[in-house]
């Protein structure tokens, strides 16, 4: 039981977010998605209204208020977030 | 406590409900879906069919896991409702395959919630939920800012996409509901609308999913922590797989004075009574709360319990074995270790 415990504690201590199993995998599967999604874009094109490009860009203004809200929200959040982390240490 | 070590985070086994109901729940659930297949029902009737008799389990194993691991609870089911979220949309990426591109029949497994306004308040819900959580555990947890990131990106398209909905319809009918980045939209992309929010869920769901997993290794039982509240977080992650949780009838005998001293417990609901009793024959008695610990001395000194204990209500003990505790907390200095026997 003791080499158990100590097992786990180390296998924690040396756990690593972006190790290199993990990104290969994760390449991997990106991959595959990318592959899947291109094929489908191709090969099943998406029958829908269309804008003109010039009539695209219409809404512009709205795009960039979109922008600049979640950008600020997230600034707080990301704010909030290590302050609190200062704080609990 | 066996099969170490694991490979599975302990947090992830089922906790409070027994084996039998989950086994019950697949075979109902099978159940609904071939039947739900013999009627013809609509595909979102065949999967709501399917899914509901896991609701109670889901109810069940998410209230034990918030009252004992917290937020955590909440990481757990957010990233289980992305993961469904996923697969509508992948559900519909089958449907348009099949459909040859007609959009107007593929709109995934639950059709009628395929509108502007789910979409913008679901990736709400879930860009403030990933920000708690990142409020709360993104200091040890960085595959959490990279699904937020990946949130905020989706948020913005969302967010503009609403916009037109509820104020410029008609421009959102004519085209607009390609977006931001959709093939056709403000900026564009060589990707139709379905394809790049599927990407978009796609970049994040997985880094959701790795931010869960890790996470899952980083939780401990808030009631470990109450009852050695000077212990680090490193020591109560590594106690937290050893608890066994245990339910008690009142009236029970959970441990005898002058039994072998095999492990501790700690209260996480109801309540137990204490009684001690001296040489000389004189007796009194206290109670544990929910937090508290007891039999402690026992595994501690490795001498027999010095007390009775008897749940007075229906009780939710963690029981830690003796080699666990006294390897994890040998040098506690603990004011609970003391008073509790």
């Amino acid at each position: 039981m003791h080499d158990a415990v100590t097992r786990l504690i180390n296998r924690r201590a040396t756990r690593r977010p972006f190790g290199l199993i993990r990104m290969t995998t994760l390449a991997f599967l990106t991959v595959l998605v990318a592959g899947v999604i291109t094929y489908l874009q191709v090969a099943v094109p998406i029958k829908g209204a269309r804008l003109a490009d010039a009539d695209a860009v219409y809404h512009l203004p709205v795009a960039v208020i979109s922008t600049l809200v979640v950008l600020i929200a997230a600034a707080v959040i990301g704010w909030l977030s290590l302050r609190a982390w200062r704080r609990r240490g | 406590m066996n099969g170490l070590p694991f490979r599975v985070p302990p947090v992830l086994r089922l906790h409070r409900v027994p084996v039998r109901a989950v086994r019950i729940a697949a075979a109902v659930s099978s159940g609904l879906l071939v039947g739900g297949f013999i009627e013809g029902l609509p595909p979102w009737g065949i999967a709501l069919a399917t899914l509901m008799p896991w609701f109670p389990v889901f109810c069940v194993e998410a209230a034990w896991q918030s009252r004992h691991y917290g937020l955590y609870a909440f990481f757990g089911a957010l990233t289980l409702f992305q993961l469904g979220h996923m697969g509508e949309h992948t559900a519909e990426l089958v449907q348009l395959f099949l459909n040859h591109g007609n959009l107007a029949q593929s709109h995934g497994v639950f059709g009628p919630l395929d509108n502007e306004g789910v979409h913008f308040f679901w990736n709400i819900g879930v860009w403030l939920g990933v920000a708690a959580l990142l409020y709360r555990f993104g200091s040890r947890n960085p595959w959490l800012w990279v699904a937020f990131i990946a949130a905020s990106i989706h948020m913005v398209e969302h967010f503009y996409l609403y916009w037109l909905y509820v104020f410029h319809l008609e421009f959102w009918s004519a085209g607009g509901s390609a977006g931001i980045l959709g093939d056709g939209g403000l900026i564009g992309s060589p990707l139709a609308r379905p394809y790049l929010h599927f990407v978009y869920n796609y970049l994040e769901v997985m880094p959701l999913v790795i931010a869960f997993w890790d996470q899952s290794w980083l939780v401990y039982d808030k009631y470990l922590a109450r009852a050695f509240p000077t212990r680090s977080a490193e020591d109560l992650v590594a106690a937290t797989p050893w608890l066994e949780r245990l339910s008690v009838a009142p009236g029970t005998t959970i441990i005898r004075q002058g039994q072998p001293a095999d492990r501790c417990y700690i209260v996480a609901k109801g309540e137990v009574e204490v009684l001690r009793e001296d040489e000389r024959g004189q007796g009194w008695a206290s109670v544990c709360r929910p937090g508290q610990l007891f039999g402690a001395i026992g595994p501690r000194r490795l001498a027999p319990h010095g007390m009775t204990v008897r749940a007075t209500q229906p009780t939710e003990l963690l029981a830690l074995e003796r080699d666990a505790f006294t390897r994890l907390f040998a040098e506690s200095s603990d004011s609970a270790l003391a008073s509790s026997g």
